[in-house]
């Protein structure tokens, strides 16, 4: 038996908001990592059917160490706006740090409009 | 040695001064928190088969969600359809599992059972009402038509998600 560990992303509905580029929107989220098993999340935006929409951050796969908060800083296109829902957070395990069962997890956040 | 003891006093007071000034903030916001309380374990009850269930010296994983805000998440958990690490296997590997509800922090989330929406080998939950759920995951495995299980280390992967409505 492990101990508990917790993935957590705040807010529910982060805002769209003009970035400083023209026609790029931005918005932000916090993650924090209290699981000991995980220190490394795959960040994604994604469409209502959950199909992967284009997006810049600075680091798509991030390292993220135990007991760790990170903010994060996504960037999407104007003509993705409408389109773009959700903002998603998902634990990648290495092979060596699962035991017989291991639980993935993911967060997703929607984007208020 | 009076300027000392006088230095010494002051030194004392300011840092008392200081320690009394430490201010604790705390923000409770809209969340979602997806807590592995149990990790789990195969057992092998027969040459064929694993599984977590304890009957068949398994252990159950545990999955816990805490939500901040009523109505605002929907739980979608998924049990291992294949395995991400195993010995050579050359027939058939059939997966079966299932998720329940195995908690809850409030009497009012006794409905989300009965509530549950199943498909392939996905399930999932309305988290109508704020406060914890504990979700346990049951998976097991077969392999051929009563073939024994080569010797080695099996895992495999359940996944949690939380999501936002």
């Amino acid at each position: 038996m492990s101990p508990a560990g917790a993935h957590e992303m705040t807010p529910t509905y982060p805002e769209l908001k003009w970035s400083h580029i023209t026609n790029v929107l931005t918005a932000q989220v916090v993650l924090l990592n209290m699981r000991s098993d995980a220190e490394y999340y795959e960040i994604t935006v994604l469409d209502e059917d959950m199909n992967n929409i284009e997006f810049a951050t600075s680091e798509r796969i991030l390292n993220v160490p135990y007991l760790e908060r990170k903010t994060i800083d996504v960037y999407i296109r104007k003509s993705d706006k409408d389109k773009a829902t959700y903002l998603c957070s998902r634990s990648r395990l290495r092979p060596n740090q699962v035991q017989s069962t291991g639980i993935q997890s993911r967060i997703c956040s929607k984007f208020r409009k | 040695m009076f300027t000392k003891t006088i230095a010494v006093s002051a030194a004392l007071l300011v840092g008392s001064v200081m320690a009394a000034d430490v201010p604790i903030t705390g923000e409770v916001m809209s969340k979602c928190s997806i807590y592995t309380d149990t990790a789990g374990v195969y057992g092998n009850p027969t040459p064929s088969t694993l599984s977590t269930s304890p009957q068949s010296g398994g252990v159950t994983p545990v999955v816990r969600y805490d939500v901040v805000l009523a109505d605002a998440y929907k739980a979608r958990i998924s049990t291992p359809d294949g395995f991400t690490s195993s010995p050579s296997l050359t027939d058939a590997v059939i997966f079966t599992g299932s998720v329940t509800v195995d908690k809850v922090s409030d009497i009012g989330m006794s409905g989300y059972e009965a509530a549950k929406v199943t498909y392939n080998n996905v399930t999932e939950y309305d988290l109508t009402i704020a406060g914890s759920t504990w979700f346990g995951i049951t998976s097991a495995m077969s392999y051929g038509v009563d073939k024994a299980l080569p010797g080695g280390t099996y895992k495999a992967i359940a996944t949690a998600e939380c999501i936002a409505k």
